[in-house]
């Protein structure tokens, strides 16, 4: 357990240095950041800007809803997204063994090797657009509540990240999709609407979309004392058995990489 | 561009006997080449075509978005009777389902194989050494693309416009139909200049990704990606008017829909003969001078 | 901290590639251009082939100032860069093939007789139709090759063919090299950092360091002219202490049973006679030093020349 920590120190360190090293890449990923976290709160204004209420949600509420997807997308891909770029590419160009053949968990490799701090400012943007609306609506906070939004928000994090990676562990059989992780962009970004829009639309899609409509949704639904026991131990369950399976799933999907190398 | 390169008489001497040789096929000259051209496009078709599976991500992709907001205004309309004016469901519904069909046909993405692939990695040496002009070769390139997933869109089109109650909201006469296409070719053309020119500012700016990714979000918003311009607050609706994005995408779908008088629909036209002058004259400037500094003349 | 300032503070430095380099290549030469990393040899091939302004002199190929890159100029000649591919990754290679034949325009008579004469040459007729991904790196170096040359270019240039492929592999291009070369007396300029290269398919050598020429010539002549010594390599049969070699020559490798002696040029003769009279040889070649021995000793000389 120690060495793992002193292992992602390691790598925290080396992408910090990456960073400043190429400052290109530092201006991109920064302009990227700040013009998508932008756009969120843009197009979310925009949408919302013809009506007061939605699926029974208030228009402040939907925008703090946008305001959790930030900060906690901006969580997501500081520590998440750019290693299920670079693990598709790995898996399209076979480069799998390199990684495979250390002795480190290959899991925790391929989701922790790259930290991607510029992602940071989204978190700020979400975090201070979050206090603007909070304040302008008068919806008032107290730690607790607070404290346990934030836990919630780490708990859809735990989620969104096993979707993603058992997505991604699909690529071991189809390698040449790679494009599949940009999709996945957008797919998280369907946690930013209301869950009953899913179910309107067809209670099947709500069902296979679970995991979308718990993300952000659940710990925002709190922050309005919304939700009940039921709501959050869903949470609590569906990213424990997410985690679970995308674990089983990545360890079955190496057996058949592993018998099936040419 | 590239008929007119055809110097055959600055050949050297020595050249004429076998290095150039179709000289003695040019008494077919006309007859040859746009056949030369439709040969080198079904090559690029065939290499699109055999990548038809991320073709397929690539336009649900362009499927998701469109349909995961014309959910959140069912919610609307489900609580109140007209949240957005004009607009009736059936409308609104048919813009978003067009909208699949404009972002997967229409919206080129030329400017990362070119940014990428040909300035950074060098792959444009390729290019240049070749009789061939480049912008020509990139539209035989990026075409197929979307041609194969334009027609994903027309499938999903085809397949949705049955669970529409009063069907798809289209424009049924025929001078609207043929302005239509006219303005659909016309926003093709407007799209690829756009992107050809942001692919080539590679040249100059190590910076791209963070400046593809900035203009990728001003498009979203500007060409009627999240709603359609005409509902937007008056101030942004005047500048996204200004602004080219919208003749890529929104006037297109609007023509389609049959919103636009015969005025506007004329007017939509001569914007965007406008916008494509100005998009060539850019892009020429811009390549004389990038090909210079990618050739280091004048260093 | 120092890793910040370099964030905000750049320091660059400005080197010139190539610095004062002439020639003159005759049709049908094959010339190869050796030198080390950097040297400036693949600046020289981009400025011959176009792609690079040279900030002054004066550059013609075929009678063409090949910066206009004028599409005349352009169907006679043609560019293969080590490892960069123009070849389609995921369409067998035929259909490059077919791309290049509709971008030269050449027609469909003297496409098949060239195809034909190229795949038989490189023995690749039941590849064709294998997708290029599957091939194996020396297997699309083939097809690069054809690509290449399916529009039968008066001068090819070659950017480092034979990087990072297998000794085999290496020995196969440089054979086609020279007989594409005898065959069609096509101009070959090709640039490379390997001796063997060099060794095996120029006439003629054009060294390059630090975007200079130290020397322009016949191989055999740079060997004659800048060798000084020459090679004993001897067989013993029984074992002699290596200090004995000293009155014969330099001693410079010895496993016995092999030795290797250097002697200077003129008393290679006398000192071989010497060694079979004196020592129990059992077998002695009289050689010409390593190539690289040459150049790398033409190389930390090169203020003398």
């Amino acid at each position: 357990m120690k060495r793992y920590f002193r292992v992602y120190r390691a790598y925290a360190k080396m992408s910090l240095e990456a960073l400043f090293a190429y400052r290109a890449n530092f201006i991109n990923s920064s302009i990227s950041s700040v013009a998508w976290g932008v756009f969120s709160f843009v197009s979310i204004f925009l949408l919302t800007s013809k009506t007061s209420t939605i699926y029974g949600w208030k228009r402040e509420e939907i925008i703090i809803l946008t305001c959790g997807y930030q900060i906690m997308i901006g969580v997501f891909h500081t520590l998440f997204s750019k290693n299920f770029g670079y693990m598709a590419e790995v898996i399209e160009y076979a480069q799998l063994d390199g990684f495979l053949l250390k002795p480190i968990d290959s899991q925790f490799v391929m989701s922790m090797r790259w930290v991607n701090y510029t992602s940071i400012f989204r978190i700020f943007i979400g975090l201070i657009f979050l206090l603007y609306i909070l304040q302008n609506f008068s919806i008032g906070l107290d730690p607790f509540i607070t404290g346990i939004f934030f836990l919630l928000l780490l708990v859809g994090l735990l989620l969104l990240y096993s979707v993603w990676f058992t997505v991604a562990t699909v690529l071991i059989w189809f390698p040449r999709l790679s494009n599949i992780i940009e999709l996945m962009f957008n797919v998280s970004g369907m946690t930013r609407y209301p869950g009953e829009l899913y179910k309107h639309a067809s209670e099947y899609l709500f069902l296979f979309l679970l995991p979308i409509t718990l993300v952000v949704a659940t710990p925002v639904k709190f922050l309005f004392r919304r939700t009940s026991i039921f709501d959050i131990s869903e949470l609590f369950l569906v990213a424990i058995i997410f985690f679970i399976f995308s674990r089983k799933f990545w360890k079955f999907a190496l057996r058949f990489y592993t018998s099936a190398s040419s | 561009m590239a008929a007119s390169q055809n110097n055959l008489d600055t050949l050297s001497k020595e050249g004429a006997a076998q290095g150039v040789v179709t000289q003695n096929n040019r008494k077919s000259y006309f007859g040859t080449l746009p056949m030369r051209y439709v040969r080198i496009f079904l090559l690029h078709f065939q290499d699109a075509f055999q990548n038809r599976s991320r073709s397929f991500v690539w336009f649900l992709l362009s499927l998701l978005n469109p349909l995961l907001v014309l959910l959140f205004w069912r919610g609307a309309f489900e609580s109140s009777t007209s949240p957005l004016g004009d607009w009736s469901y059936n409308a609104i519904a048919s813009y978003y389902l067009l909208l699949v069909i404009a972002g997967s046909f229409l919206q080129v993405h030329i400017e990362e194989d070119i940014a990428r692939r040909d300035i950074q990695s060098g792959f444009l040496s390729h290019y240049l050494t070749k009789p061939f002009s480049y912008i020509l070769r990139k539209f035989f390139q990026e075409l197929p693309w979307r041609i194969i997933q334009g027609f994903f869109g027309v499938l999903v089109l085809i397949l949705f416009s049955f669970f529409l109650k009063n069907g798809l909201f289209l424009t049924h006469d025929l001078i609207g139909i043929i302005a239509s296409i006219v303005i659909v070719v016309l926003a093709f053309f407007i799209s690829f200049l756009f992107k050809m020119i942001v692919g080539i500012s590679a040249l100059w700016i190590t910076e791209f990704y963070g400046l593809q990714e900035l203009i990728g979000v001003i498009d979203i918003v500007f060409a009627g990606f999240v709603m359609p311009l005409a509902l937007f607050p008056s101030f942004v609706r005047t500048l996204s008017y200004i602004l080219p994005f919208a003749y890529m995408i929104y006037f297109p779908i609007l023509s389609f829909l049959g919103k636009l008088s015969s005025v506007e629909l004329l007017q939509t036209i001569g914007i965007q003969f406008v916008w494509l002058t100005v998009f060539g004259i850019t892009y020429r400037i811009m390549w004389r001078r990038g090909i210079k500094k990618f050739t280091g003349l004048g260093q | 901290m120092g890793s910040l300032t370099s964030l905000i503070h750049r320091k660059y430095q400005t080197v010139p590639a190539v610095n004062d380099i002439s020639f003159d290549i005759k049709e049908g030469e094959l010339v190869g251009f050796i030198g080390p990393n950097g040297a400036g040899k693949t600046t020289t091939l981009k400025c011959l082939s176009g792609l690079l302004y040279p900030t002054s002199g004066f550059v013609s190929v075929l009678g063409f100032t090949p910066f206009e890159r004028k599409h005349a100029f352009l169907k006679q000649i043609a560019l293969v860069m080590g490892q960069k591919n123009q070849l389609w990754w995921d369409l067998p290679a035929q259909e490059t093939f077919l791309l290049n034949k509709e971008i030269y325009e050449i027609p469909d008579e003297q496409y098949k007789k060239t195809l034909d004469e190229l795949v038989e040459l490189l023995d690749v007729e039941s590849l064709l139709k294998v997708q290029v991904r599957k091939l194996s790196l020396g297997e699309r170096m083939k097809m690069e090759l054809i690509a290449a040359l399916i529009h039968s270019p008066r001068v090819l240039f070659l950017d480092e063919p034979t990087i990072g492929l297998d000794v085999v592999m290496q020995k196969k291009m440089r054979d086609f090299i020279a007989s594409y070369n005898q065959l069609h007396k096509s101009t070959i300029l090709l640039t490379s950092h390997y001796m063997e290269d060099v060794r095996q398919l120029a006439q003629r050598v054009i060294i390059i360091d630090h975007g200079k020429i130290l020397y322009d010539g016949k191989l055999d002549n740079l060997v004659k002219k800048f060798a000084k010594y020459k090679v004993l390599s001897v067989v013993l049969d029984t074992y002699v202490a290596p200090d004995k070699f000293k009155e014969i020559g330099e001693l410079t490798d010895y496993n016995f049973p092999k030795a290797i002696i250097r002697v200077s040029r003129g008393a290679s003769n006398v000192a071989a006679a010497q060694l079979l009279e004196k020592f129990p040889v059992d077998d002695l070649n009289i050689e010409e030093p390593d190539i690289e021995d040459i150049i790398r000793d033409v190389f930390t000389n090169e203020s003398k020349l």
